[in-house]
């Protein structure tokens, strides 16, 4: 479903960050990337979503909507969205003057338009939403509200994967998702990225800690050091991590 | 040496001593045209020399042959109108002038009024001032209406006055006239509404005066909806009396050039005015909005905050001044002005004026001029949402407390649609 091919990119105007990033991401699969801080996943997460701060300077990206294999890079970040692609952010951004239920029929609406689908009112949106809301745990009163504004870290997160249950991308890259959550919180959002999950859906997720790893099972665990995969495996890769750290792995990239 | 003035052309003595010979005026009425117009042929009109126009240039007015606004009009049915409720008390005047038979809510019973000219004696309370707008009002005013909320009366229902531009003349000059006069403890929402049927170009100088009685509680809404080839020069007046409450807000979302000089003054102690605008502006439209707050007895207190969108090369003038009087002590002011330029060719010019005579005052203002935020731009468009709508969705999102500051979700939604027609303009 998603192809990356010796990916290279740099801010732009700026130093290269990805130095080749290979990477093949198959309808039903879980893949997990780890690695050091500042090592360049979500720089990766970002591209994938098509974000205007980088400049691809070499390979390529493919992904396969309605099993036809289209250049992901071409395509602007709106028309990704609607290809299949979401991306929750490490740092869900704030949006003062726009409330959720606002935001989210734009963009449920943005979609559905484009998969050719009767648009929804903003009464049985609001329906939908209601229910998705409650399946996170997440007030209706964050409805309502500005987008992300004054939402606790936690909150922010959740609101991600209510965006995503919503919107129901058939994949999801989830960066740091985990990050900041308290336990309930956690186990809330790997529910909810686990009910997300099918045959014909994908889940990229970048996290720091094993522990997400208990509710969500990678089939592959990838490992990222200064712009490169330097290692993949299976699940036990992050058990590795967690005990060892990177060092050990620095002499193999 | 610069020109600061330059003198009216003479179409306007031509429509003055035509309207002039017409109008059935009772004699302080007249007096007071006469006077307003001897003025203005003395003065002329301001170039952008005077300070006070450093921004705007109106002196092209000066040039053009200003008409009656006789002869073919769009006709009237304001049951049709986008921001018509049927249940408001309205209130319509078109081309400048009151029309009884489309204003219901004059034979309501809740209201007092009277036309202008009914008037025995003008009820406004200062003297015209030495400012092109007021004098033109003066010198042309062809109608208005004065509306009393009677004391202690509690009005369930909006007043919405519509100010109506018909008129298919080009050029016509338009100068109705407003005044709101809410009793003691009387509480009241009022609506006025400038509205182009008419795809011509007009001169509108609408002229407003509130006078908000002890504890009276007024929510004054002024929306400028006339069509982008139209000049407005606007003049206001609102004076409140001890513990008195007026909430005002104004949308400047037409015309070509529109200008506003809106006046609160805080004339007893207690007295709250809040002033909010917000505008959107978009090709080489421009409007300018100066305002004056006199806090003149103490504990009074003024917020302003003026939103607004510029796309295109539009230009942006905001000019808040306040100004506290040596016995106004316990003054509590604010303002904030922020603009969002939606181009690299809008502009926008802000200039707070704090005018202190007094030690025991609170004041702050503050002036932002940006632009949208890349992040949330690529926030919104990672779900889905195409850039022209995201950065249409921001900019509302950046007017979004304005519009809820009356608490009036009828405005807010005409004002919706108006936005919305405004954003539609440019995808
Ligand atoms: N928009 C940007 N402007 C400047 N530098 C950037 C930008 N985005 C990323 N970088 C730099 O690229 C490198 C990789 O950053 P990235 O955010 O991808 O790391 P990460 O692996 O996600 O780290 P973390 O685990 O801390 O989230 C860092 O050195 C970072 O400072
Ligand atoms: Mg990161």
């Amino acid at each position: 479903m998603l192809r990356i091919k010796k990916l290279k990119a740099r801010v732009k105007d700026g130093p290269e960050i990805l130095h080749g990033i290979t990477l093949t991401v198959n309808a039903g699969e879980i893949h997990a990337i780890m690695g050091p801080n500042g090592s360049g996943k979500s720089t990766l997460a970002r591209i994938l979503a098509g974000h205007p701060d980088y400049e691809v300077t070499g390979g390529d990206v493919h992904f396969q909507v309605n099993g036809e294999w289209q250049d992901l890079l071409g395509m602007e970040p709106h028309e990704r969205a609607k290809a299949g692609v979401f991306l929750a952010f490490q740092y869900p951004v704030d949006v003062a003057g726009v409330s959720n239920v606002t935001f989210l029929l734009a963009a449920y609406n943005a979609i559905r338009r484009a998969r050719k689908e009767p648009e929804a009112d903003a009464f049985e949106f609001r329906e939908l939403l209601v229910e998705k809301a409650a399946l996170i745990d997440l007030d209706p009163s964050y409805l309502d509200r500005a987008v992300n504004l004054d939402f606790s870290g936690g909150e922010k997160k959740r609101n991600e994967i209510l965006q995503m249950a919503v919107l129901e991308p058939t994949l999801a890259v989830l960066d740091e998702t985990d990050s900041g959550l308290d336990v309930d919180s956690l186990r809330i959002v790997a529910e909810g990225v686990n009910r997300l999950h099918a045959a014909h859906r994908a889940v990229l997720m970048i996290t720091h800690y094993q522990r997400m790893l208990n509710y969500i099972t990678p089939q592959f665990v990838h490992i990222m050091m200064d712009g490169r995969l330097v290692r993949s495996g299976d699940a036990q890769l992050a058990h590795e991590v967690e005990n060892r750290g990177y060092d050990w792995l620095k002499e193999t990239a | 040496m610069k020109t600061r003035f330059v003198g009216l052309g003479e179409g306007y003595a031509a429509l003055f001593n035509a309207q002039r010979g017409g109008v059935l005026d009772p004699p302080w009425l007249a007096g007071r045209r006469d006077d307003a117009f001897a003025r203005l042929q003395q003065s002329g009109l301001p170039t952008r020399h005077v300070e006070e126009w450093k921004y705007t240039d109106i002196s092209f007015l000066a040039g053009q042959t200003p008409a009656a606004p006789v002869g073919d009009a769009v006709a009237v049915d304001p049951a049709r109108l986008p921001m018509w409720h049927e249940d408001d008390l309205n209130i319509v005047l078109v081309d400048g002038r009151l029309q009884q038979e489309l204003s219901p809510a004059l034979e309501s019973g809740l209201l007092e009024w009277a036309r202008l000219g009914d008037l025995g004696k003008n009820p406004e309370t200062t003297p015209v001032a030495a400012h092109p707008a007021a004098l033109l009002h003066a010198a042309f005013v062809h109608d208005g209406v004065l509306v009393r909320i009677p004391a202690n009366a509690q009005l369930a229902r909006r007043v919405h006055i519509l100010l109506l531009h018909a008129s298919l003349t080009p050029h016509a000059l338009l100068a109705p006239w407003v005044a709101i006069f809410a009793g003691a403890n009387s509480q009241a929402r009022v609506v006025i509404t400038a509205y182009s049927l008419s795809d011509a170009a007009c001169l509108h100088l609408p002229r407003v005066m509130v006078s908000a009685d002890s504890e009276s509680n007024l929510a004054i809404s002024q929306a400028q909806l006339l069509n982008t080839q139209s000049w407005q020069l606007a003049t206001s007046r609102v004076e409140l009396q001890r513990d008195a409450h007026v909430a005002h807000l104004e949308a400047g979302l037409g015309a070509a050039l529109a200008r506003h000089d809106l006046t609160a003054v805080l004339l007893e102690s207690g007295a709250r005015v809040e002033l909010n605008g917000l505008y959107a502006l978009d090709g080489k439209r421009h409007a300018d909005f100066h305002t004056l707050i006199e806090h003149r007895q103490p504990n009074c207190s003024s917020r302003q905050v003026y939103k607004g969108i510029l796309a295109g090369k539009a230009a942006g003038v905001f000019n808040g001044a306040v100004r506290v009087f040596p016995g106004a002590s316990g003054t509590d002011g604010y303002q904030l002005n922020k603009a969002l330029l939606m181009s690299r060719e809008a502009q926008m010019f802000s200039k707070p004026e704090l005018l202190i005579d007094n030690d025991d005052v609170k004041c702050s203002h503050g002036a932002t001029i940006g632009q949208i935020n890349p992040q949330e731009l690529f926030y919104l468009q990672s779900r889905g949402i195409p850039e022209a709508q995201a950065r249409h969705m921001l900019a509302r999102g950046f007017v979004e407390d304005i519009m809820f500051q009356q608490g009036d979700d009828r405005l807010r939604a005409d004002l919706d649609g108006a936005l919305d027609r405004y954003f539609a303009a440019h995808e």
